[in-house]
């Protein structure tokens, strides 16, 4: 698969020395690793806010100095610790850039991400979780080619985090958009296209999901806990009692005892 | 230290609670915060709240309030731009403490959670998920509580880290006899460590009392939404739909072994 991004040699600070990594076009890639692993790291020097020269390849070229206002335009990052807003309200902020035939997707997200009714409250009274999703809408509102996400899911609760990531598959699909998300959560992968497991400068596995999350042993050994449902299937597939990973809990109940 | 609660205020209602001396307790269900914003004296509502033998007043309050600390799920974003030191600064002049050596305890507060020196120059924004979590903990034991409150307290953390703070946390516990409350919408986590559970719903407390106990109220924690821990979750499963007696296990390998005897 042809690379939209790829990071070759990068040494950067103690976190990567001569680390490489690929990220194909149009799909939407998880990177997860244990705490310190260089997850944030990766995507500051992604979103081209840690510059590196002769490191990040965009589309074939390397990216230059000089080049990077255009390359921002292009990729476009939402890293929680770093929100800002220079606007006051929602409507202030994305009106200005809203045309006829976005206003369509904006309606469609504001409604996807339950922002309707926030819309005129000023950002500062925000609490996080609200600040990304008017961030998120925002930014797939300016179409980027490349989206990267740094552990957003940490500040929602599990179903509302599903909710955004099918909206955010959909858009994907929809826009042919690149989305590279870090997350310290499995379970939040398993639909997604392709995972990256990195340790401290190793890419350590990586792979479709759920074939990358079926590898139980490995992952326990870096502190990486499985969703339960992948971890119980995994051990059940070594007893020979299933055949499959089962991710449905009827289901499987219904597979063992027949 | 215990907290007891009598016909106390909470949600326009009267509640009686006990939060057990060296014991960790769980707490989970929607308005968590509401309760924990109560225990943590912020405010003092009608009826009555006891502290060891003592009755909290509004005369007290505030004596009573450095014995509760609280570890909140992150560090506030308006508090970003400061360094961990001026961070811990800020929580000694809020709760009026006092020390000999200032900067000696800054440094031994850290090196409790297993963070060097040199984090004390470090910028909140400057940290890692996990650093921010243990300067959270750092953070709250310069009151040196006698009940900790810990909002989401593996939140975003790997199994490694996990297991060092929880070794943390049960020294807490058992060494020093201090209460802690997990405060979680990852019953797992609750249903691994908590030796008492506190589930709430919108009138108010739902249920209360020993873990292993109220988790096995399947029906009454799904028909309020509460998250059963999955492990449960299947041993009720294979009850419900095929009559299979599993035991209620907390560590997956025995329910695999318990499985394995059953098929």
């Amino acid at each position: 698969m042809e690379p939209i991004i790829s990071l070759k040699n990068l040494t950067y600070l103690n976190v990567f020395n001569n680390f490489s990594i690929s990220f194909p076009k149009q799909k939407f890639i998880a990177i997860s690793g244990p705490n310190n692993c260089g997850k944030t790291t990766l995507i500051r020097i992604l979103s081209g806010n840690i510059f590196k020269s002769n490191a990040l390849i965009y589309n074939k070229k390397y990216l230059e100095e000089e080049n990077l206002d255009d390359y921002f335009k292009l990729v476009k990052e939402i890293i929680p610790e770093e929100l800002t807003f220079f606007y006051n309200n929602l409507e202030e902020e994305s009106l200005s850039f809203l045309t006829k035939e976005n206003k369509e997707t904006y309606t469609k997200l504001l409604k996807a991400f339950s922002l309707s009714k926030i819309k005129k409250i000023a950002f500062k009274d925000l609490d996080t979780s609200t600040l990304i999703k008017i961030k998120l809408l925002l930014l797939l509102l300016e179409e980027p080619k490349v989206l990267l996400l740094d552990d957003v899911g940490l500040y929602f609760t599990k179903e509302e985090f599903s909710k955004i990531l099918k909206t955010l598959q959909a858009y994907q699909k929809e826009k042919k958009l690149t989305i590279i998300m870090t997350t310290s959560n499995l379970e939040e992968t398993i639909y997604l296209d392709y995972l990256y497991i990195i340790t401290k400068n190793t890419i350590f596995l990586e792979g479709k999901p759920l074939e990358v999350l079926e590898k139980d042993n490995i992952l326990n050994k870096i502190g990486l806990p499985l969703p339960f449902m992948i971890d119980l299937s995994v051990k059940l597939k070594d007893y020979d009692l299933v055949k499959k990973i089962e991710l449905d809990m009827d289901r499987m109940v219904d597979e063992l005892w027949k | 230290m215990e907290i007891i609660l009598k016909n106390y205020s909470f949600l326009n209602r009267k509640i009686n609670l006990t939060l057990k001396s060296n014991t960790i307790i769980g707490l989970t269900g929607p308005n968590k915060e509401k309760l924990i914003h109560l225990l943590s004296l912020n405010e003092l509502e009608s009826g009555t709240f006891l502290i060891g033998d003592n009755k909290v007043t509004k005369e007290n309050i505030k004596v009573f309030r450095k014995r509760i600390g609280l570890v909140e799920q992150d560090i506030k974003r308006s508090f970003y731009h400061l360094t961990v030191k001026e961070f811990f600064l800020t929580e000694i002049k809020l709760k009026e403490l006092t020390f000999s050596d200032t900067v000696k305890k800054l440094k031994d507060s850290l090196k409790i959670v297993g963070l060097n020196s040199t984090f004390l120059d470090k910028t909140l924004k400057e940290l890692s998920t996990l650093e921010r979590k243990l300067v959270l903990i750092a953070n709250m034991l310069l009151a040196n509580p006698k009940v900790i409150i810990i909002e989401e307290p593996f939140l975003g953390i790997d199994l490694i880290n996990e297991k060092k703070i929880m070794r943390l946390f049960l020294k807490l516990q058992e060494k020093y006899q201090k209460t802690l409350l997990f405060s979680s919408d990852n019953t797992e986590i609750l249903y691994k460590y908590s030796k008492e559970v506190i589930i709430l719903n919108n009138d108010g407390i739902l249920l209360a009392g020993d873990t292993s106990s109220i988790f096995k109220e399947v029906e009454i924690l799904q028909e309020n939404n509460i998250k059963v821990p999955p492990i449960v979750e299947f041993t009720y499963l294979a009850k419900k739909n095929k009559h299979v007696k599993l035991d209620y296990h907390k560590d997956i390998r025995d329910i695999i072994k318990d499985i394995y005897k059953h098929v």
